[in-house]
């Protein structure tokens, strides 16, 4: 083990961290559908 | 603050001696933001996904969960870690929960992982009960914010092994710092 000296005075702490220090689970990247041109309409 | 008699005698479900336990828990500090400290650990270079060990046990660091400490001590006694055991962790009896330095100490690491292949060092946040020591923190939770060096021998190019723990685990690299 690391050495980490002599406990200070009153060492105990309670922390409950507002923002979850986990980072979320890795998801995919959702597929980008590649964009389309809608024709325009010409008047016949 | 919730007030009790005190004595000797019971109150409802309580006995004076949980009591006195309830009242001295509320004299502990809370704290909403971890600990930022630091630690090394092994990279299990041949699993799939590469994975974080402890460096005095065979313990891994799972991706994107937090890590809880068990006191190994006991686990090595031959309790099962899914079975009860005898204490909280961490504990300043027991000495025993999750390792890390404070800054200023942080090169101590290199004695921690001396003989070790395929080490990295790191920042860590710690919380949960953690129990504060003059040069560093027992914990009861904890997980890497960020790798910044390597040590020891390794079998594959650190640096890009690092990259991918950063992915992995979601956490940041700077190799600089």
């Amino acid at each position: 083990m690391v050495r980490i000296g002599k406990p200070i005075e009153q060492p105990e702490r309670e922390v409950i961290p507002i923002v979850d220090p986990v980072p979320v689970p890795e998801r995919e990247e959702p597929v980008k559908t590649p964009e389309v041109e809608i024709p325009v309409k010409v008047p016949a | 603050m919730m007030l009790y008699p005190m004595g000797n005698h019971i109150i409802g479900p309580h006995s004076a001696s949980e009591v006195s336990k309830q009242l001295a828990r509320e004299d502990v500090p809370m704290y909403i933001e971890p600990y930022r400290s630091y630690r090394c650990w092994q990279v299990l270079v041949e699993e799939n996904p590469v994975t974080l060990k402890s460096i005095s046990y065979s313990t891994k660091w799972p991706a994107r969960e937090a890590f809880h400490a068990t006191c190994m001590t006991q686990v090595y006694r031959g309790f099962s870690a899914t079975e009860p055991i005898g204490h909280d962790t961490p504990s300043l009896h027991h000495v025993c929960g999750i390792y890390s330095v404070k800054e200023g100490v942080k090169d101590r690491l290199e004695e921690w992982c001396r003989n070790k292949k395929h080490v990295v060092y790191g920042v860590v946040l710690v919380w949960g009960k953690v129990l504060e020591f003059e040069e560093g923190y027992l914990s009861e939770y904890a997980y890497p914010l960020e790798f910044y060096d390597h040590a020891g021998g390794w079998d594959y190019e650190p640096v890009e092994v690092m990259r991918e723990l950063a992915r992995i685990y979601g956490c940041a690299m700077d190799i600089a710092s």
